[in-house]
């Protein structure tokens, strides 16, 4: 593996990659950027390749074709000419933290400062100061098997930004963690991402993550990015199902003409200076209401209970066609059944419409 | 044995099993008792004080401890290899690793012979140059090293493979060189499979009888063994049994102690 770290003048500082990794049927072809000091978010279902793509950037991963550039450097240019991982500056942080299992918490940290040429007491210094910087100064001579979930996480976080990485990527670093735990090491690593100006992915099944710890989100689906831009833009008009889950909204696909806008049986007034063709409807379950007396006004169509799906403040029912949800109190939802058939009504200022590029849709 | 109460420790192993590993431990346990019944207290000391006695066990812990050390200079790359090898290529070197071990020692014996002998190609290159490995001090290394070995890259390479490579991916992605990997994350994380290994190794070295009665001979001071001056204890004409007896519970002790030590030397050393 040759090392291609040739400076190319006038690239933009940051993360700048495109990658593409065939493996049987599943292609991953993706570009991606990070500007300088910035966090990346990070998401899609299982599968859509996003730890794949993690780990081409940590130089792990092989790749069939692409480009990265890291502040500037080219670190890899195609599957021929590839820094090592050793050499990149980029830390690989996943949900299991990889602290090594002979060394206390301290001798942790301190590993990362010691192999980049710190003298041991420095180095020392240096990690003591970073585990007081992550709330665990006291817990220095622990070997990480004493130490729960959250504080090992902590630790390797500690680990990582120690050596001033050139990028973090953390590959759903919160995942195994319970509720609790998740939000004070989150808290934590959107103060030392910021303190630190590290420039960072984020991997994320949450997107309260992304919400929290990053100012850009990018979805990566099956392999290819779907959709991208800022967090609360993505979120607020999700181009595909899978962000609309994410976001906690419904997305219908329906068709629009000169006045209404109709999928299945659902039909509501559009405005008509959008132009006619395929667009998405955007509302919350919480928007959606079940009424007992139908009054065949605007937003009112009948729908098929497919499922009911318990949830902390009641509970979600699943309609289709067009597949809707719907959350519904507790105290309301008695006499719900699959396979029923109800009213529904949505207040048509409740929804948003968005065009649908081609057919993407569904 | 009166409640049914199980803890974590015990688990759920059938009872009865006690039977058979009680058997084992008795097997393993009662000849050696039975060899210490036979020793002529009266004439131990003299026996395993004597120049022979004392010149074997020399022999024997000298060209033990090289050949162990021999085994970790080439059995650790050699584990290593195998572990880091695709499932395929890694159950080829793993079987070809495991032959030694199959082998009658003795057969070993006679093929190092037949290699380093005058009428081999590699013998007959070897004396040009002056040198003469069959029935010299190098040729029981060579015997020791080719059965212990295996038990070290065995020991080892499971170790190896049972850890995997996460953590050498997360020393790297810090910073870390491919030799300071190993050095402090690879080997310390294989420790135990390292220090078993040298164990296994080191008793194996010094318990071998076949391989070197063939390739190296029985001349005491160069060749002679303690379990070649066991043999010819017990074997010689006139000889008492007392001698080979009493060199025997001398490996024994020997063993023995050896096995405390590195167990010390472990529990200092927890993971």
């Amino acid at each position: 593996m040759s090392r291609a770290d040739a400076v190319t003048p006038g690239t933009a500082a940051g993360l700048d990659a495109r990658v593409v990794v065939r493996r049987g049927g599943f292609v991953l072809d993706a570009a991606l950027q990070v500007p300088v000091g910035e966090v990346v978010a990070l998401m899609g279902p299982s599968g859509a390749g996003k730890s794949t793509l993690l780990g081409v950037l940590a130089g792990l991963t092989p790749f069939d074709e692409g480009t990265v550039r890291l502040h500037g450097r080219t670190i890899d240019e195609g599957p021929g000419r590839r820094t090592p991982p050793s050499a990149r500056g980029v830390v690989l942080l996943g949900q299991d933290p990889r602290l090594f299992p002979h060394l206390t918490a301290l001798e942790n940290v301190a590993f990362g400062l010691r192999v980049h040429g710190t003298p041991r007491a420095a180095a020392a210094d240096g990690a003591t100061e970073w585990l007081r910087r992550v709330g665990l100064h006291d817990h220095g001579g622990q070997r990480p098997a004493r130490l729960s979930g959250g504080q090992q996480q902590r630790v390797a976080l500690a680990r990582a930004l120690a050596t001033a990485p050139a990028a973090i990527l953390l590959d759903e670093p919160l995942t195994s963690l319970d509720t609790e735990t998740a939000g004070d090491v989150r808290a934590l690593l959107h103060r030392q991402l910021a303190e630190t100006g590290t420039t960072a992915i984020v991997a994320t099944h949450d997107a309260v993550d992304a919400v929290a710890l990053a100012s850009r989100l990018v979805v990566l689906e099956d392999g290819r990015i779907t959709q991208s831009g800022p967090v609360r833009d993505v979120l607020a008009a999700p181009a595909t199902r899978f962000v609309a889950a994410v976001a906690g909204l419904n997305r219908v696909v329906g068709r629009r003409d000169a006045s209404t806008w109709r999928a299945g049986s659902l039909v509501l007034p559009a405005s008509t200076r959008l132009p006619e063709g395929d667009a998405a409807a955007v509302f919350r379950p919480g928007d959606v209401r079940i009424v007992e007396r139908p009054s065949n006004g605007p937003g009112e169509w009948e729908a098929r209970i497919v499922r009911l799906e318990q949830t902390p403040a009641g509970v979600r029912v699943r309609t289709g066609e067009p597949d809707v949800a719907v959350d519904v109190p507790a105290g309301l939802a008695a006499g719900l059944d699959a396979g029923a058939t109800v009213t529904l009504r949505i207040d048509p200022s409740d929804v948003r419409f968005i065009d649908v590029g081609g057919d993407r849709g569904q | 044995m009166t409640g049914a109460a199980t803890t974590d420790r015990t688990g759920f192993v059938p009872r009865v099993l006690a039977v058979p590993a009680v058997l084992g431990l008795a097997l393993l346990i009662l000849p050696l008792g039975a060899l210490v019944l036979r020793v002529q207290w009266s004439t131990l000391w003299s026996d395993v004080t004597s120049p022979q006695a004392l010149a074997a066990l020399g022999l024997s812990l000298l060209t033990g401890a090289i050949a162990t050390a021999v085994c970790v200079v080439l059995g650790v790359p050699l584990a290593l290899l195998i572990a880091r090898s695709g499932d395929r290529a890694a159950g080829v070197l793993r079987a070809l690793v495991t032959v030694p071990l199959v082998l009658p020692p003795m057969v070993g014996g006679v093929a190092m012979l037949f290699l380093f002998g005058r009428t081999s190609w590699l013998g007959g290159a070897l004396a040009e140059w002056g040198i003469r490995i069959p029935f010299t001090t190098t040729a029981v290394v060579l015997a020791q090293t080719f059965v212990a070995l295996p038990f070290l890259v065995l020991a080892l390479e499971g170790s190896l493979r049972a850890t995997g490579t996460g953590y050498e991916q997360a020393a790297a992605g810090l910073g870390a060189g491919r030799w300071t990997i190993l050095a402090r994350v690879t080997l310390p994380l294989a420790a135990p499979g390292l220090v078993a290994g040298i164990v296994l190794c080191f008793a194996r070295a010094i318990g071998e009888f076949g391989a070197t009665a063939l390739f190296a001979g029985n001349a005491p001071g160069v060749t002679q063994t303690m379990p070649l001056a066991i043999y010819t204890a017990f074997n010689g004409a006139g000889v008492s049994q007392g001698t080979a007896v009493a060199l025997s519970l001398l490996l024994l002790v020997t063993a023995v102690g050896v096995l405390l030590l590195v167990r010390a030397w472990r529990v200092e050393t927890p993971r």
